[in-house]
Parts: structure tokens; C-alpha cells; sequence
């Protein structure tokens, strides 16, 4: 996007959506409170801010909890509050850190709907997980271990390079085989 | 400007569902009051005693009346001393006064008499007024008493004015006093919490990920907090002037003025232990001690400056509620005194803007302090 992060790291953030791990939005203000807040913070004029954030919540279908406090929330509800709040300005590039961590079944499929529509959209996202399974939707995976990338590659090559039938066979396959290495 | 007024609300918007600081910005300053101005007095109070006498001639009759009339003693006559026993047992008188059967006879008699006073020692200080009283009342008895030819005359005596606080009233000094306490209290500990509870929540990570600036956070936290100690400043004036009477005779345009530059001051210490132990227990912990504890004891408002130990006295310097206190204290009783405003607002602006600086430098804008060279080296090894 040309622009140095080190000189101008705000400006630089404006293009990045992130959404922590933790719940990191304010409890005591209600859903449609921190999305305009959060509008506002990334610099959004206040009357584009309105209107990004009845989109935004049309679309995350939060409409019917506009009006709650974000504490009450469950924590199903409270994860698709964080990634509205994290994509209020559209930023072309979004980092989820591990979104799907002690949510239930049906909303992570949810997420992942949410996030595979995004990506078509042309946003790229980058996404933390422990769940391989999930890795498995993503076009492209770089595997961590102690701090480095041990393989890079789509599922498919992952796959393939380790010699497994599925994602958390690889997984398991390539962790032994660089353990081996050191 | 649009970034930073966004903060501002956001931030009204949590302390108005926060009943914690509501409470001690307007509740607190109530309470402490009702307690400066019904529960401590250090005035001189008026004691009950008991008077049993003995000697059955008239002038002394009228020595018995005198302490009936005095505007410090409620008297109480007895006739034995098991009931005057039973009273003080009681607490019902706080001590008492024996005339003895021969205390006129040697009046008369040009010789020294003496009247028996019984004090209570478990209440010290009453103690002490029981017997000053007993003797006051008995000397100005006596400079009317037929007796006083035998009286040999006091040669000096004092004329006493007492200037500011005519009534030596000591609610009029300890009422401003703990206004003071009071901003003390909403600057430094509500403002010890809220950037640590930023850390503590997460809240600061989605906030360091938008476009906010160091700056944005730092005033974002000041202005609601300075609008609030403002607003309370207001309200505890008004308790002070129109609920409570006390006299003010200075300017209020100046008293809200130094009074701001003073909220300023503790916003930014309390700002600054909160920013630097992003840990809401601890930092509240260290407000207290730091910045509370040092307010009510060495600010010059129970306990004299000039009366510490020298190293104490250095200490107080750098204690901002001296200086405030020293002003609002004027400003109430003498009126305005322009070296006073001058010197104490000049100190505390210094302050203020020394701990604004410590506050915006300490304002961390990552998650982990790495400085950027440390990343470069990083990189170069791999």
C-alpha cells in the first residue's frame, strides 16, 4: 500500500483490521456505542461513521442487540461484535487472532462463512488458529513452530509434503519431521 | 480532533455507568462534610459538670450561679459524691467541682482557698478544659466577689484579635481543606484506574489498532476526567458556601482557575501511576500511598509545615495539595491575596506540566515495549 509504518503508523493502521483474541471492546457501552466508536477512532467522518455502522450491523445481524451493553453479550455474539468492530473502516487487510477459540459449533461455521465471503470480496485476511480443520479453508498456510515458519503452502501441498490424508495429519507429520531437523 | 473527540465521548459515556466514580466525585465530598463539619470539631466545646458545694454562704451561692451562666459549662448541682461518682460513670457529666465548707471563711480571711476539681482522664483534652474552665470561671468570679481587695492585680494583660477567623472557628479552615482532599481523591485515584483498566480489559489493544496517536490517549483521558473534577469542584463549593455557610471571601473566578491548574496536576499523577503499572489493584494501591496518604498528612492541613522535621518540610515541596491548600485556604479566609494565587499557581502549573510530560512520554503505543532497533537486529541475524 506504500506506505512506511514506521513514519506513519497510524496511517499505515488504518489499512489493517485486528481483531484480539480476547474480547477487547468497552463492556459498559452498548453494541451500536462501539462500532460508532470504533468508526470514529479510525478517522471516519461522523455522519459516513453512522452509516458504516447500521451496514455493519445489517450485516453481522446484530440489529436486535444494537441497543446492548457488549458485557452482556454471549460470547458467540460478543466474537461477531470484535470482527464487525475490526472491519468498520473496510480495511483491505484483516487479522483475525484466533477468532474461533471457545466458540460453539454453529457460530464458527458462521465465522467462517462470514470470513470466506470477505475474501472474496478482495480483502485479505489472515487468520491464527489451533484448529486444523479450519486451516483447511484457508488458500494458504504457513505453519509456526517455536517461533518459525516450518512450511509454507496451500492445504493441498501441505498435505502432500507431509504424506497425510488430512490437515491435522500434516500438521503432526511436518512438527516431527522439523523436530528431527534441529 | 474528530479521533480525539470520539475518546472524550466514549469516555463520558463509561464514567456516567460507572456509580464507582459518581460516588466519589459527588457522594464522597458529602460525606466528608458531614463529617468535618458535625463530627470533628477542634473548637473549644461546652462540658457538662457537676458542682457540689459545700460552703452554705450567700457569695458563695453566687459562685455556683456563675458557672451556671458561663457560655462554656453546663452545670449540674449534687448534693454527695457517690452520685457525682455515678454520673461521671455515666458520662453524664465530663467532670466536676467541689467547694469546700471552708472556702469563703478563708477568703475572707485574705488566705488562699481552693476548690476541689475532679477530672475525667480517659478524655484527655476534656480534662483539660474541665479544669481551665473551673479556674476561669472562679477568677472572673472573684474579680466581682466582695473578696477582690485581697485579689493582688495582674499588671499585663492581653488585648486578643484574631484576624481572618474572628470566631476561631475551625470549620472555617478544614472545610476548604477538604475540598481539596477531595480534588486530591477524583484526580488521583479515579484517574489511577481507567488507563491501567485498558490494559487490564484488552480494550487498549482494539485502540492501538485504529489511527489513534499517543496524544489522542493522553488528552482523552485528561478532559473527561478534568471535566468531571470541574463539575465536582462546583458542587462541593456550593456545599461549602451556600449548604454549610462558611465564609468565602475571595473570587471565585480565581478560585476555579487555580483550582483547575490543581486538577490538572493530580489528573497527571494519578495518570502517570496508572499508565506506568497498567494493573488497576496496584496502581490504586500506589495512588493511595503515593498521593492520597501525602495530602491529608503533609499538605499543611492537620498538621503544620512548619512544625515537621526539616527533611519532611523538603518533602512537602514537591506534594501539589500543599500548595492548593495553602491557596484555597486564603482565598476562603483572608480573601485574595495576589502573592499567594501568584506563588502557588506558578508551582503548581510547574508540576502539572512536569507530570503531563512524564504521562504523554510513559503512553505506550505497542503491546510489548520492543524498540524498533531491536526488531531490525532481529532480522539481520535470520
Amino acid at each position: 500500500m506504500g506506505i512506511d509504518i514506521q513514519k506513519n503508523p497510524e496511517k499505515a493502521r488504518s489499512n489493517l483490521g485486528y481483531m484480539a483474541q480476547k474480547f477487547s471492546l468497552y463492556g459498559s457501552l452498548t453494541v451500536k456505542e462501539n462500532l460508532n466508536f470504533f468508526a470514529l477512532a479510525y478517522g471516519i467522518r461522523a455522519r459516513e461513521a453512522r452509516k458504516k455502522v447500521s451496514g455493519i450491523i445489517e450485516v453481522f445481524g446484530l440489529k436486535e442487540h444494537e441497543n446492548t451493553k457488549a458485557e452482556a453479550l454471549p460470547l458467540g455474539l460478543k466474537q461477531r461484535l470484535s470482527m464487525a468492530a475490526a472491519l468498520i473502516h473496510t480495511p483491505p487487510v484483516l487479522f483475525l487472532d484466533e477468532p474461533t477459540s471457545g466458540v460453539d459449533v454453529i457460530t464458527r461455521r458462521d465465522f467462517w462463512n462470514h470470513i470466506t465471503s470477505l475474501a472474496k470480496k478482495g480483502v485479505t485476511i489472515l487468520v491464527t488458529t489451533h484448529f486444523m480443520e479450519e486451516a483447511e479453508y484457508c488458500d494458504r498456510i504457513s505453519l509456526f513452530y517455536k517461533g518459525q515458519t516450518v512450511a509454507l503452502g496451500t492445504p493441498a501441498e501441505l498435505k502432500q509434503q507431509a504424506g497425510a490424508k488430512d490437515m491435522e495429519g500434516a500438521f503432526i507429520n511436518l512438527i516431527k519431521e522439523s523436530e528431527a531437523e534441529r | 480532533m474528530r479521533i480525539l473527540l470520539a475518546l472524550i465521548k466514549k469516555e463520558l459515556k463509561q464514567i456516567s455507568r460507572d456509580p464507582l466514580t459518581i460516588i466519589i466525585a459527588f457522594i464522597l465530598p458529602l460525606i466528608s462534610f458531614m463529617i468535618y463539619m458535625y463530627g470533628i470539631n477542634l473548637d473549644s466545646v461546652k462540658v457538662t459538670m457537676g458542682i457540689k458545694n459545700d460552703d452554705c454562704s450567700p457569695e458563695v451561692a453566687t459562685l455556683v450561679k456563675s458557672f451556671g451562666h458561663s457560655k462554656y459549662v453546663n452545670s449540674i448541682n449534687f448534693d454527695n459524691m457517690k452520685d457525682i461518682e455515678k454520673a461521671i460513670l455515666k458520662s453524664k457529666i465530663k467532670g466536676a467541682v467541689v467547694i469546700p465548707n471552708d472556702f469563703s471563711s478563708k477568703l475572707a480571711r485574705g488566705q488562699q482557698a481552693s476548690l476541689f476539681v475532679i477530672t475525667d482522664g480517659s478524655e484527655v483534652n476534656t480534662a483539660n478544659y474541665v479544669q481551665s474552665y473551673a479556674l476561669s470561671i472562679a477568677n472572673q468570679w472573684l474579680a466581682t466577689s466582695k473578696y477582690r481587695t485581697n485579689m493582688s492585680k495582674q499588671l499585663v494583660t492581653t488585648e486578643v484579635r484574631t484576624w481572618y477567623n474572628p470566631d476561631l472557628n475551625s470549620h472555617h479552615f478544614i472545610m476548604p481543606g477538604s475540598i481539596a482532599i477531595t480534588m486530591t481523591l477524583i484526580g488521583i485515584l479515579l484517574t489511577s484506574l481507567v488507563v491501567a483498566r485498558e490494559w487490564e480489559r484488552g480494550t487498549m489493544e482494539a485502540l492501538l489498532s485504529t489511527n489513534v496517536k499517543a496524544i489522542h490517549i493522553v488528552l482523552g483521558k485528561y478532559i473527561p476526567y478534568f471535566i468531571i473534577g470541574m463539575l465536582s469542584l462546583t458542587f462541593n463549593v456550593f456545599l461549602c458556601v451556600v449548604v454549610f455557610n462558611i465564609p468565602f471571601r475571595g473570587s471565585f473566578l480565581v478560585l476555579f482557575l487555580i483550582s483547575a491548574i490543581f486538577l490538572f496536576t493530580s489528573l497527571g499523577i494519578g495518570l502517570l501511576v496508572s499508565t506506568v503499572l497498567k494493573n488497576q489493584f496496584l496502581a490504586s494501591m500506589v495512588a493511595l500511598s503515593l498521593g492520597f496518604m501525602p495530602a491529608l498528612m503533609l499538605s499543611g492541613l492537620i498538621y503544620p509545615i512548619n512544625s515537621m522535621p526539616k527533611i519532611f518540610q523538603y518533602l512537602t515541596t514537591v506534594i501539589p495539595p500543599r500548595y492548593y491548600i495553602a491557596f484555597i485556604q486564603s482565598e476562603f479566609m483572608a480573601g485574595g491575596v495576589t502573592e499567594i494565587r501568584i506563588a502557588n499557581a506558578f508551582y503548581l502549573s510547574l508540576l502539572g506540566l512536569f507530570f503531563f510530560g512524564l504521562v504523554y512520554k510513559n503512553t505506550q503505543m505497542r503491546l510489548e515495549a520492543v524498540s524498533p532497533r531491536k526488531i531490525q537486529n532481529k532480522g539481520a541475524k535470520e
